[in-house]
C-alpha cells in the first residue's frame, strides 16, 4: 500500500519546483491567451445552449460559472501570486 | 378549441382544451411554443375567446416571464460592474490588463448575452400579438417579464448604490484594511486602497447601465406589440374596404 502511495506521488519523478512550474504553465495556457479565450467562448456558448435551448438551468449555470472562471481566473491567480 | 356554425345559424364555440394549454409552461421556450400554437390557430380563422385563457394560466404565464427576466437580469447585474471595470482597465481579463476589442466584447457578452437572447425570444413572442386568445397570453407573459425586469433593476440599483455609498466609503475601506493590515505589506495595503477608490464609481456607472439596458429590454416587446397591433388594425381596415366593394 505504501508502495502504491509512493508510486502515484509525482514528486518522486520530478522536483518540487518543476512540478509547481508544470501547474503554473498549465494554468497560464488554459487561462490566458488564445486557449483561454476559446475555452471561455465555448463555455459561454454551451451556457446559452443549455439555458435557452435545453432549459437545463443547472448545466447553464455550471457552464456560465466556468466561463467566468476562465475569464477572470488568471487575474485572480496573479493577485494570489500563483501565476 | 374550435369554432363552427350550427344548422340554426348561431355560432357555437366549443371550448376544447388542447394539450398546449393544459401543460404548464416550464420555461421560456415552452411558453413561446404555446403562443405560436394558438397564434397559428387564430391566424387560420379559429375563434378563440380571451376568456378561455383562465386565471390559472394567466398566473403561470406571468410567472414564467417574471422568473426568466428576474434570473437572467440578476446575472447581468452581477457581471456588469466587472465588465465596466475591464473596459476601465481596473480588472485584467484573460491575464491581460490591456483588453483587446474581443475581450471587451466578450465581457459584455458575458454580462448581457442572456439578456439579449431573452429579449429576442420575447420580441418574437410579441410579434404574434394577433387574436384575442394569443393577445391575452402575450399580455400576461410580457407583463411578467416587465415586472421581473423592473424588480431586478430596482434591487440591483439599490444594492450597487448601497455598496458604493455606504459599504465602500473611505472610512469603511480603511477600517477594513486595517483589520488585515498586520498580515499584508504596506505596498499591497496602498494598492488595494487605491484600487477600491477607483472601483467605487464603476458601481454607480454599472447601476445606470443596468437602468438603461432594462429600459431597452422592456421597450423591445412593447414596441413590437404596438407595431403589430397597428399593422393588424390597418389590415382589418383594408379587408373591410375590400369586402364592402
Amino acid at each position: 500500500m505504501e508502495d502504491l502511495f509512493q508510486r502515484i506521488n509525482p514528486l518522486r519523478y520530478i522536483t518540487g519546483p518543476d512540478y509547481a512550474s508544470l501547474w503554473r504553465s498549465m494554468f497560464a495556457t488554459v487561462l490566458q491567451g488564445f486557449w483561454g479565450r476559446l475555452l471561455a467562448g465555448s463555455f459561454l456558448f454551451l451556457s446559452f445552449w443549455f439555458g435557452v435551448r435545453r432549459r437545463n438551468f443547472a448545466m447553464a449555470t455550471l457552464f456560465f460559472g466556468l466561463a467566468l472562471l476562465v475569464t477572470f481566473g488568471a487575474p485572480l491567480l496573479i493577485f494570489l501570486g500563483l501565476l | 378549441m374550435s369554432g363552427k356554425n350550427s344548422g340554426s345559424g348561431t355560432s357555437d364555440i366549443i371550448p376544447v382544451q388542447s394539450m398546449a394549454a393544459e401543460t404548464r409552461p416550464k420555461g421560456l421556450i415552452e411558453a413561446i411554443s404555446n403562443i405560436e400554437y394558438y397564434h397559428a390557430q387564430e391566424k387560420r380563422g379559429a375563434i378563440l375567446s380571451a376568456g378561455f385563457f383562465t386565471l390559472k394560466q394567466k398566473i403561470e404565464y406571468f410567472e414564467v416571464g417574471f422568473r426568466g427576466a428576474f434570473v437572467s437580469g440578476l446575472i447581468t447585474a452581477m457581471i456588469t460592474p466587472l465588465a465596466i471595470a475591464v473596459v476601465e482597465r481596473l480588472i485584467p481579463v484573460f491575464g491581460s490588463s490591456s483588453p483587446s476589442t474581443f475581450d471587451k466584447v466578450f465581457v459584455f457578452m458575458l454580462a448581457f448575452g442572456f439578456w439579449l437572447g431573452y429579449a429576442c425570444f420575447i420580441a418574437r413572442a410579441a410579434s404574434m400579438y394577433i387574436g384575442p386568445y394569443t393577445r391575452s397570453m402575450i399580455r400576461n407573459f410580457v407583463g411578467g417579464v416587465i415586472t421581473g425586469a423592473f424588480g431586478k433593476m430596482l434591487i440591483a440599483f439599490i444594492f450597487l448604490h448601497f455598496l458604493c455609498l455606504v459599504v465602500l466609503t473611505e472610512n469603511h475601506v480603511i477600517r477594513l484594511l486595517l483589520i488585515f493590515g498586520k498580515h499584508i505589506r504596506t505596498e499591497t495595503f496602498i494598492a488595494i486602497y487605491r484600487w477600491l477608490k477607483e472601483f467605487r464609481p464603476v458601481l454607480i456607472m454599472a447601476s445606470y447601465l443596468i437602468v438603461l439596458t432594462t429600459s431597452v429590454f422592456v421597450a423591445l416587446p412593447l414596441i413590437t406589440m404596438r407595431f403589430v397591433s397597428i399593422r393588424n388594425k390597418r389590415l382589418e381596415r383594408i379587408k373591410a374596404i375590400v369586402e364592402n366593394r
